[in-house]
């Protein structure tokens, strides 16, 4: 059993920086859950699942934890406990409660050819759920029969667990001068009338990587920053046609993937925030003149001394001697107020791109789809979650709001642009 | 598949309308017909109800029944007779009704619930006028405020869950029954006392709530202070 090889020690898992944050905010209107989906070439046999993520939970111990309050801060707990799989949903990502999945921080559903993976945020990033999900998938058809390589993000099961997988890395990391301030004006909000607490509304559009990245390339800029700035131009615009008396900054977060500044093999939370926005009460802006703002800000702020710097701050709130002794009961709802007040009024929306994910290429011919889904929140309204696989970009729009404004201008442009654009919602 | 000839944009599956702008979807061949091979399952996740009702039952009425068995076995010992413990136990009485009428029945009608609680609170101020032998106010002072300030809990409640005000609408709505609650109260207690309504207090807290809810109404139609309010309180 590949958890018997684990340290008697490693039982339970301190929490990363970033993960002490989702206990204290999570709610049924804010739960904290995202998901990363691969849709198979072939309809999904339940039982053969369920062993494979059996599998994939043993070699992977920092997943197969349940959420334990101490005296102070919450904390992971190892459990052996088998996680059953569940049928897919038209509403994903709702809060996951203690009561539901015997106290498991993750559920794995499936549906015609669909294999899902719905996770706390505490428990991971993007980069770790999409690990999770590819080593859950080659195990899947591996037991099904085909042989399967490692690499490329791909865990072999019949290894045992690695320390380094469930190593907090925010800590060695961090450095360098707290100079970052971090107070933000309060940018502007989308709005418009909220759908029920538990639902949530996903536009999904499919569009060619090469069309994008030509878009790109003429722009000088990355997928993401395009991206970026055309949710930035679209935003904007939707606040002027509105005509308030006074503008407001708009903002959008952009989490950024710190695996790709410092070495580290963890599968646990390592990634920050950017919020990147244009100012409009200096003007108008063109798009080209968006695009150009975004690529140069992010060139200036994705580096490693500040990406550095931004992570001892981080830390340096969670030493806090004041917020090492307050008990959890009392920091739980500091924490959320604190997160109210500050947090989700600096940014109007987020652009989460996992990248393009590679896998074996003898995995990848069984593999047609890969979706990323951030989870709806009341706070921020509009959510944009994008990955590409096989020379398609997924972009999946999450709102919490009826109108349809931002994705309909969002892949309006992108035709407009000549990219192709396929669409499809939850929505009847 | 279609494509949207409003946003240019391929619809995968069978959609009847756009999701982006919900331009209906017509084909020359009805491709409705055709099984749904859309990638979203047609099941819902509901929530998990964290609550248990009955636990919560059993509870309140551990809560309310011990504190009542002990007062009245005190009152019994000490006293002469039962006394004092009655308006301990009707008191008691109609905490348990207030807080395990909701959960009572399996379907939350708040109609139905909030029936049994007014109910209960007319029940219990005529069995305390029939325990204190006090007068008659039970009838014709008691009840009147009771049951009006039951239906401005109702109106309130059902106008803001059928959403039939919306924004500043809401806190005007609740100035206006607050100044008919004092007026309401005021008639009551006159009524009961002398017979004859003399505006008075009720006046002076009346005027103040109804200009409030007068400058929140004509707020409401300056769309810019909605907005501004909007993004302060993010509504």
């Amino acid at each position: 059993m590949v958890t018997k090889s684990l340290p008697k020690a490693r039982s339970y898992f301190r929490f990363d920086n970033a993960a002490h944050i989702y206990p204290a905010i999570k709610n049924r209107k804010q739960p904290g859950v995202f998901r990363v989906s691969a849709t198979l070439s072939e309809p999904v046999d339940p039982q053969i699942l369920q062993k494979a993520l059996n599998a994939t939970m043993k070699r992977i111990p920092g997943f197969s934890v349940k959420l334990r309050k101490g005296l102070f801060w919450n904390y992971f707990v190892h459990s052996e406990d088998e996680l059953p799989i569940q049928p897919d949903v038209l509403n994903p990502c709702m809060e996951i409660t203690r009561n539901e999945n015997d106290g498991f921080l993750l559920r794995v559903r499936y549906h015609q050819c669909r294999i899902a993976l719905e996770i706390f945020h505490a428990l991971a990033d993007g980069s770790g759920a999409m690990i999770f999900l590819k080593t859950l998938v080659a195990e899947y058809l591996k037991q099904k029969g085909y042989p399967i390589l490692t690499g490329n993000g791909v865990l072999d099961c019949a290894e045992p667990a690695r320390s380094e997988e469930m190593a907090d890395s925010f800590r060695p990391f961090a450095g360098g001068a707290h100079i970052l301030k971090r107070e933000e004006p309060r940018a502007y909000q989308i709005y418009g009338e909220p759908i029920p607490t538990h639902d949530v509304i996903l536009t999904h559009g499919t569009v060619p990587v090469e069309d994008m990245r030509r878009l790109a390339k003429s722009l000088d800029a990355s997928i993401t920053e395009c991206l970026t700035a055309m949710l930035l131009f679209i935003i904007n615009c939707q606040q002027t046609q509105e005509a308030p008396r006074w503008l407001l900054p708009v903002r959008v977060q952009v989490p950024v993937n710190l695996r790709s500044f410092f070495n580290t093999e963890t599968l646990r939370n390592f990634s920050s925030f950017i919020n990147v926005g244009l100012e409009p009460r200096l003007g108008d802006y063109s798009f080209e003149e968006i695009v150009c703002q975004v690529h140069n800000y992010l060139r200036y702020e994705v580096n490693e001394k500040l990406l550095r710097s931004r992570v001892a701050a981080n830390l340096r709130t969670e030493s806090t001697p004041f917020l090492r002794i307050v008990p959890l009961f009392l920091k739980t709802p500091m924490i959320g107020l604190g997160y109210k007040l500050a947090g989700p009024n600096t940014f109007s929306s987020i652009v989460s791109n996992l990248g393009n994910v590679e896998m074996p290429e003898e995995m990848e011919k069984h593999v047609q789809q890969l979706d990323f889904i951030l989870g709806a929140s009341h706070d921020t309204k509009v959510k944009c979650a994008v990955a590409g696989f096989k020379g398609k970009l997924s972009i999946m729009f999450t709102r919490s709001i009826k109108e349809a404004k931002v994705e309909q201008a969002f892949f309006r442009f992108l035709v407009e642009q000549g990219i192709p654009v396929e669409i499809e919602s939850n929505q009847e | 598949m279609a494509y949207c000839v409003n946003c240019g944009v391929k619809l995968k599956g069978n959609p009847r309308k756009c999701p982006l702008c919900e331009t209906p979807v017509l084909l020359p061949v009805n491709h409705h017909e055709e099984p749904d091979c859309s990638g979203f399952p047609s099941r819902r996740d509901e929530p998990v109800a964290a609550f248990d009702k009955d636990l919560w039952i059993k509870l309140i009425s551990v809560i309310t029944a011990a504190p009542a068995i002990l007062t009245f076995a005190i009152d019994y010992l000490m006293g002469n007779g039962i006394d004092w413990s009655l308006y301990i136990i009707y008191a008691l009485g109609l905490v348990w009704v207030w807080c395990a009428s909701p959960f009572l029945f399996k379907r939350n009608i708040f109609p139905l619930w909030f029936a049994i609680d007014t109910f209960a609170l007319i029940a219990f101020l005529f069995l305390v006028e029939r325990t204190s032998n006090t007068g008659n106010w039970a009838l014709s002072l008691a009840m009147p405020i009771a049951l009006m300030v039951a239906v401005i809990v109702f109106t309130l409640v059902s106008t803001f869950q059928n959403k039939l005000v919306r924004q500043l609408q809401k806190p005007a709505l609740v100035f206006i029954l607050a100044a008919v609650l004092c007026l309401s109260i005021e008639v009551f207690v006159d009524l009961y006392r002398i017979q004859l309504y003399r505006p008075g207090w009720s006046v002076l807290v009346a005027i103040p709530c109804l200009a409030f809810a007068v400058i929140l109404l004509i707020l409401q139609r300056r769309q810019w202070i909605v907005n501004e309010l909007r993004h302060w309180f993010r509504y």
